[in-house]
């Protein structure tokens, strides 16, 4: 290995963009919301993903404290290792109140470059005084400065992708959905282009809507990622919500189903016919079934008729078991099992007269749950 | 038929015309080389198989009529800082003294399709960085006029081969007289164009800003051939300029009726060779008798060229010569303790002391705390150069003058006082910190018999103009100052 040395191209050839800006924040809040709209802006550019784990964007930051009153900045440190915008927040926080300490210790803060640890909450010099660099920087003569022409911008600007305030009303506009929903989707470029991936195949933008601002965020939020990091197609997601509409699935079922879309990517179609998930619709041969298990049951019925709510449990299992699975409630548990922790809150204050209002009772109470 | 006293033009047209082969004109460079390289030391490295396979190749060309230029066929001989892809390119220096690059010099390329055949890379200053071609890690290449002599620098490998015809004309590249300087020595006519007329890709940088490479030529209009050939608009170096007025040889034309020549009092003055100021006043005045108004006239500003000049220069060369770390590429220290130590001991071990110095002022004059001093002041320095160029050409369509203050020093005699050396560069250096095209033109010899340099300097992108006064200046002088070498020339040893 003596007259070799090993390159490493982890990054040729990539292009990055620094943008500095002036000294004018004032609080962890309005860098966080500086980054956010920069973040949202780069990525509605399409230009980066930016993501501030995979180094894809990345801050470093500049911070002095000064007297209440005063117009002299104080002197700066500037922090670096910054990988996430909780990071960047609580390097502001404790750098604050690092220097402010110092001051009032009656020390100088020192100019220097700092490491954020977020780990330890800490910072600490990279570099000590003695060895700090030189840069010696100066005009690279090798590149001509770059004279950006009105006509250019212009042209640049009408060849810009659509930015979010105008993806945000074209939304309510082309699917009439609620500004709610859409602050929320368009809160990140690739939920709108999921929403709108999704909405293009279902074409029920307000379903879509829903699962993404529902199910989608808390699944994100139970295993901490960002819309970034999201893997599942919109062409599983729009068939889950046509078998849902369709009713061949249930709710339930349905949010079991996307838990693993979400995970896997998995094709709902598939998952529901191998895993036997689907509801019987064939009503007819549902109220015969749950009419010899009401006949079969006098004692269960009459329980419950007496005011023993719970006793519908043990008809609704029945009926459920009878089927062989075929229109199982709950992904993996025996139908019984399942279904005695059925709260039944409204549906049994209905009078119950004759039989076929029971039936139509039970086959209620398993549509909704 | 002595092919040697051929011009590349003439040589060009009888290769055209098949009164000599390629492989001749190979030969004959290469018996020359072989005749007077152990005096004069030239080259850095000789490519005599490289240079047969090319002339065959080349003579194919010629002969199926792909190639039809009139340089096509002809020997050059290309100064050791310009890549060529495979072969050793050493500038001149320790720690490139195993450098083969993988890619090949635009202007070089240039040449390449014209259907030149490269003979081998001449020595130069280490880095371009010295006035003598004493500074290379080869050992200096001497005066083909007088080997005592240094044939000046930093082109100096260059200009003695095109004077002691080991090729018929070379690339040379001027960061501050590089070309001009040792033309004028070598009784060769040599010219530095605008910035940015030839592209640097492939050129190892020095000073980026002033760097430029151009032709070392026997007479006016190889020189001009030359230029149209390698000039051209290339997107690989961003400071190169697309223009359109690069047929150069269109301005081979005798006449300079109504050209208005300003000769600056400050270039005539303290510090000139009485013989030197003669042979250019000489000069000024067959340009006079052919139509041109002369007149003198002051260019101030003058004396503060060279501090900018070297405050410029070795600060980008500081930066330029990071790269030779020995971890990329060229020399690497044997024995070393660390990566800090490893890069410490290459660059101890790989530069020589004049370019050393050149980087330690680079990197003061940069260094926090001096920049505004020193870096900041040159670029403002510079840029008041470049407006009294400005104000001057509103008067005057070439400024003349001498390309040196004194005809070629001895060998040693220069080192030991580099203010002196640097002092030297005087009227060449603001040339290169203005942009300018600048051409030095043989006007005769001093007592001792060594050749002196006219510069003409032009206005930006007026290297036409330089060209038709030179060339008019050369048609009225021919028999005057012929082909100037005298050296181990085969056929013929009297002195002129």
């Amino acid at each position: 290995m003596d007259d070799t040395s090993l390159v490493d191209y982890n990054r040729s050839g990539v292009p990055l963009v620094e943008i500095v800006s002036e000294p004018d924040m004032r609080s962890a809040e309005e860098v966080i919301a500086y980054l956010e709209k920069l973040r949202m802006i780069v990525q509605y550019l399409g230009a980066s993903d930016c993501k501030l784990q995979e180094g894809s964007m990345r801050a470093d930051v500049n911070l002095s404290v000064r007297e209440v009153g005063s117009d002299q900045f104080g002197t700066r440190t500037e922090m670096k290792n910054l990988n996430s915008f909780k990071a960047i927040a609580h390097a502001i926080e404790g750098e604050r109140q690092r220097q402010i300490e110092l001051i009032e210790e009656g020390k100088q803060v020192v100019q220097e470059t700092r490491r954020w640890d977020d780990n330890k909450e800490h910072s600490y010099a990279m570099r000590s005084k003695e060895d700090a660099q030189d840069y010696r920087y100066f005009p690279e003569p090798d590149l001509v400065p770059i004279v950006i022409s009105d006509e250019w911008i212009e042209k640049i600007k009408s060849q810009q992708p659509e930015l979010r305030t105008e993806k945000l009303e074209r939304y309510k506009e082309q699917f009439d959905i609620p500004q709610y929903d859409a602050e929320i989707i368009t809160g990140s470029k690739k939920m709108a282009d999921l929403f709108e991936a999704t909405t293009a195949i279902c074409e029920k933008p307000k379903k879509v809507a829903n699962w993404l601002i529902g199910e989608t965020f808390r699944l994100m939020k139970d295993n901490g990622m960002e819309p970034e990091d999201l893997t599942f197609s919109p062409e599983n997601l729009a068939k889950l919500i046509d078998l849902a509409e369709a009713g061949t699935i249930n709710s339930s079922v349905a949010k079991d189903v996307f838990k693993q879309i979400f995970q896997e990517d998995i094709d709902p179609e598939k998952y529901v016919e191998e895993h036997g998930l689907k509801m019987v619709n064939d009503e007819g041969a549902l109220r015969e079934t749950a009419a010899k298990v009401i006949a079969d049951n006098p004692q269960a019925v009459a329980d419950f008729k007496g005011g023993k709510e719970k006793a519908i449990g043990a008809l609704l299992g029945q009926t459920m078991r009878a089927m062989k699975g075929e229109s199982k409630p709950r992904n993996g548990e025996s139908g019984a099992a399942g279904v005695v922790k059925i709260k039944f809150d409204l549906p049994v204050r209905i009078p119950v007269n004759g039989t076929d209002t029971f039936i139509d009772l039970i086959l209620k109470l398993r549509l909704i749950y | 038929m002595d092919l040697l006293k051929l011009t590349a033009l003439e040589l060009g047209e009888k290769i055209k015309a098949k009164e000599v082969t390629v492989r001749e004109a190979v030969d004959a460079v290469i018996g020359q080389i072989k005749e007077a390289e152990s005096e004069i030391h030239s080259f850095v490295t000789i490519d005599e198989e490289g240079a047969y396979a090319q002339a065959e190749e080349i003579q194919k060309k010629i002969d199926v009529g792909e190639l039809t230029g009139p340089l096509a066929g002809v020997p050059v001989a290309i100064k050791d800082n310009m890549c060529i892809e495979g072969q050793l390119t050493t500038c001149s220096s320790k720690i490139l003294s195993n450098f083969k690059p993988t890619y090949t010099a635009e202007a070089v390329e240039n040449l390449r399709k014209a259907g030149a055949v490269i003979i081998g890379k001449t020595n130069m200053d280490e880095f371009a960085m010295g006035s003598t071609t004493e500074t290379s890690y080869y050992g200096p290449t001497r005066n083909p006029h007088n080997t005592a002599h240094v044939p000046g620098g930093s082109s100096g490998g260059s200009c003695a081969a095109v004077a002691a015809s080991e090729c018929y004309y070379a690339l040379g590249s001027d960061t501050g007289g590089s070309i001009r300087q040792p033309s004028s020595f070598c009784g060769v006519v040599g010219l530095k164009p605008t910035y940015g007329t030839v592209s640097r890709y492939g050129l190892i940088a020095y000073g980026s800003s002033l760097d430029q490479i151009g032709p070392v030529a026997k007479d006016v209009s190889d020189c001009a051939a030359i230029l149209e050939t390698i000039a051209s608009h290339d997107p690989k170096d961003s400071t190169s300029m697309d223009r359109d007025d690069c047929d150069f040889t269109e301005a081979l034309v005798d006449d300079v009726k109504g050209l208005r020549i300003g000769i600056p009092r400050d270039y005539m003055g303290e510090g000139l060779d009485p013989e030197v100021n003669d042979a250019v006043m000489k000069a000024a005045k067959v340009l006079e008798e052919k139509g041109a108004i002369v007149e003198a006239f002051d260019l101030r500003l003058v004396k503060y060229a060279i501090p900018a000049y070297y405050t410029i220069a070795d600060a980008e060369a500081s930066s330029n010569l990071e790269r030779f770390d020995g971890v990329k590429y060229g020399y690497r220290t044997k024995d070393y303790d660390g990566l800090h130590n490893m890069y410490k001991k290459t660059r101890s071990e790989g530069f020589g002391p004049e370019v050393k110095r050149r980087i330690m002022l680079g990197s003061f004059v940069l260094s926090s705390g001096y920049y505004d001093a020193y870096y900041l002041k040159a670029l403002r320095t510079k840029a008041l150069i470049k407006k009294e160029f400005d104000r001057a050409f509103r008067n005057y369509d070439i400024i003349l003058g001498p390309a040196a203050p004194t005809t070629a020093p001895e060998l040693g005699k220069s080192l030991s006082d580099p203010m002196k050396m640097y002092l030297g560069d005087i009227y060449t250096i603001s040339v290169n910190l203005a942009g300018l095209p600048g051409m030095s033109v043989p006007v005769g010899k001093d007592s001792k018999g060594l050749p002196i340099g006219m510069q003409l300097i032009g206005n930006v992108f007026e290297e036409k103009t330089l060209i038709r006064a030179a060339y008019t200046y050369e048609c009225a002088t021919k028999k005057m100052h012929e082909t100037p070498a005298n050296v181990g020339l085969m056929s013929e040893k009297e002195v002129r």
